[in-house]
């Protein structure tokens, strides 16, 4: 690694700093300052006056804003998110109980989305702009595109565990008779495996098929879509006509051709995998899938103002550092984006 | 607009094609506007009455869609929904299409430190997950038509910026732009009746799409329980409404709003693309 590299590793990781304060401000405004008074919200219509001010008092809510915030900070660089008023559990607990299941299921949907987007991208870009193919994908794309993904979860939940009965009941991760194995990773699937508790690995598989399919399949085309327009722009590139001309086999002319398409991918796959964050929390409400999406779709509904800011809170977060993996990842494979 | 003149011009062949997918698009949105100011008309039943005795009937002659598990009539519902969704589409685009015409002007024609500021805040409110954010927003105000309607517009704004600013920045530089300043425009008149005028075609287009993706986020909001709430008829909360049912087998409660959505939404889409095609001056194919 020359020096170079390094200064641009550290610059990008520093640049972490203010991105993670200027989110925690944003969440902080989003919850405290939005006109509406969360004591209200949170007890309804009826409540009295006196009611709402002693449960203001109680959420600091009376105290000046900047002390408002400083106590929101300190808790936060203490992993204190504060208390869910529904699970009665500190919502840095409730969170991290229920991550693992999130992230499972977005990895999953997003190496789906990846293996089949990038391989229709790849197809569609070989065979030109107007083929069948082309229209295929183009409407492919709208389709998926137009129907609520959380509908077409119901509706695969129809088809495959109602009508065909191949899927299990969509309630969570595992059927009721299995054992959740010790927790290593997190992830069901790759946990039973270590464990060696191959009946749980194929529950944890066989839950997982339906909503992982549903969500990956819903955004291949937009890895599809810019895949199929950098293998065609690369393909058409002087260094890969020059390549074929010098007579290069094939297969290592499609290796070029591949890395050099590469960036623009591995940039929409790390928008995608944010927005697949997003999806979950839909697709999650749909299987009962038990992780944070349902836990902040839970919040909604009881008002647990901790909790959604705590979601909020750790989903930007995330955002962050997946763009600075997206980065990192540009830097690997085109080592110029450090000068 | 000069829409006549280009759609009867000779085509070739491919352009054909996209002609029929524009007016399948157009068609769409016809059908949807249509229900959105008749919709109620065409019910047969009041969307909001239940009937305990008619419960989860399957589609027939009675109740042509169904009856959802408190017995209302799912066609009236999908129907009646119609100018609800559409009307908080409209407004929630059109919100940000109002606020962020002149912003994204200003923010492209000065150069000013205020400008990049604005655009770094555009930038941040882009970073967050989308449904995230909105959902949040909502959950914090209520839920409630306004408040959907606000949280979308405040999601539209930066697209919006974005795209009217990318336009301004190249319109700045034109000839045309140079010679009404050396007549003696002043600033502000050159950029309201010269630049800005200009500056819209492409967010033109993009709202139409725009209005699709509100419907979207409207339902999933709706879906939540963060947007509207049951009995009024909207398509997220009928979809929401007959989620317990798939498992069970009654399949018409979220099938028919699902499909009215995303018909609506590949409306908006398509008419979209096609509007962006017409008003492309470099490449008119439609």
């Amino acid at each position: 690694m020359n020096r170079a590299t390094l200064v641009f590793i550290l610059k990008r990781v520093a640049q972490l700093v203010p991105q993670l304060l200027a989110i925690s401000a944003a969440v902080f405004v989003l919850i405290r300052l939005l006109p509406g008074d969360p004591a209200r919200a949170l007890l309804g219509p009826h409540a009295t006056a006196r009611g709402v001010a002693s449960l203001s008092a109680q959420m600091g809510l009376n105290r000046p804003i900047p002390e408002q915030y400083w106590i929101y900070v300190k808790g936060i660089l203490h992993g204190d998110l504060g208390h869910s008023w529904f699970t009665g559990q500190s919502v840095t607990t409730d969170l991290a109980q229920r991550a693992p299941a999130t992230l499972e299921l977005i990895t999953y949907a997003f190496l789906v989305a990846i293996v089949v987007g990038a391989c229709i991208g790849a197809v569609s870009a070989s065979r030109g702009d107007r083929g069948v193919i082309a229209r295929g994908i183009t409407w492919y794309t709208r389709l998926a595109g137009a129907f609520p993904d959380f509908w077409m979860g119901l509706l695969a939940i129809y088809v495959f565990f109602y009508r065909l009965r191949i899927a299990p009941a969509p309630l969570g991760r595992l059927g009721i008779t299995a054992i959740p194995p010790k927790t290593i990773t997190g992830f069901y699937t790759v946990d039973s495996l270590l464990t060696g508790n191959f009946t749980t690995f194929l529950d944890a598989a066989a839950h997982l098929a339906v909503p992982v399919l549903v969500l990956g399949l819903i955004v291949a085309p937009m890895i599809a879509r810019v895949t199929s327009a950098a293998m065609s722009e690369v393909l058409s590139s002087d260094h890969i006509r020059y390549a074929r001309a010098a007579g290069l086999g094939r297969a290592l002319v499609s290796r070029y051709a591949v890395r050099n398409a590469l960036p623009p991918v591995v940039t929409i796959g790390g928008v995608l995998f944010v927005y697949l964050l997003g999806g979950a929390v839909l697709i999650e409400k749909v299987f009962s899938w038990g992780g944070i999406g349902q836990y902040a779709v839970q919040a909604v509904g009881n008002s647990d103002f901790a909790a959604i800011q705590g979601f909020v809170l750790l989903a930007a977060t995330f955002t962050v550092l997946v763009y600075l993996l997206v980065d990192l990842i540009h830097l690997a494979i085109d080592p110029r984006v450090a000068y | 607009m000069s829409a006549n003149i280009l759609l009867e011009a000779p085509l070739p062949p491919q352009a054909v094609k996209r002609r029929v997918v524009a007016y399948l698009g157009f068609g769409l949105l016809l059908v949807v506007v249509v229900l959105a100011f008749l919709g109620p008309l065409f019910a047969t039943h009041d969307p909001t009455q239940a009937n305990a005795l008619e419960a989860l009937q399957p589609p027939g002659a009675r109740h042509w869609l169904g009856t959802n598990s408190y017995g209302g009539d799912i066609f009236s519902r999908v129907v009646s929904a119609a100018r609800l969704d559409l009307f908080i589409g409209f407004a929630s685009v059109a919100s940000a299409f109002v606020i962020a015409a002149p912003l994204g002007t200003a923010v492209g024609y000065s150069r000013a430190w205020w400008a990049s500021v604005t655009m770094r805040a555009m930038d941040f409110i882009q970073s967050f997950p989308v449904f995230i954010l909105a959902m949040a927003i909502v959950s914090v105000r209520g839920p409630g038509t306004f408040n959907v309607i606000l949280v979308i517009a405040l999601l539209n704004v930066p697209i919006f910026v974005r795209l009217i600013r990318a336009e301004v920045l190249s319109l700045r530089e034109r000839a045309f732009v140079d010679a009404a300043r050396a007549v003696g425009n002043s600033g502000f008149r050159l950029v309201t009746r010269h630049i800005m005028p200009n500056a819209l075609g492409p967010s033109i287009a993009q709202a139409s799409a725009n209005i699709g993706w509100a419907l979207l986020l409207t339902a999933g909001l709706s879906f939540v329980g963060a947007g509207i709430r049951p009995p009024t008829p909207e398509w997220g909360t009928m979809i929401a409404e007959g989620a317990q049912n798939m498992i069970t087998g009654e399949w018409w409660i979220s099938l028919f709003p699902g499909l009215a959505l995303g018909t609506a939404v590949l409306g908006f889409a398509l008419a979209g693309d096609a509007l962006r095609a017409l008003l492309d001056v470099r490449a008119r194919t439609v």
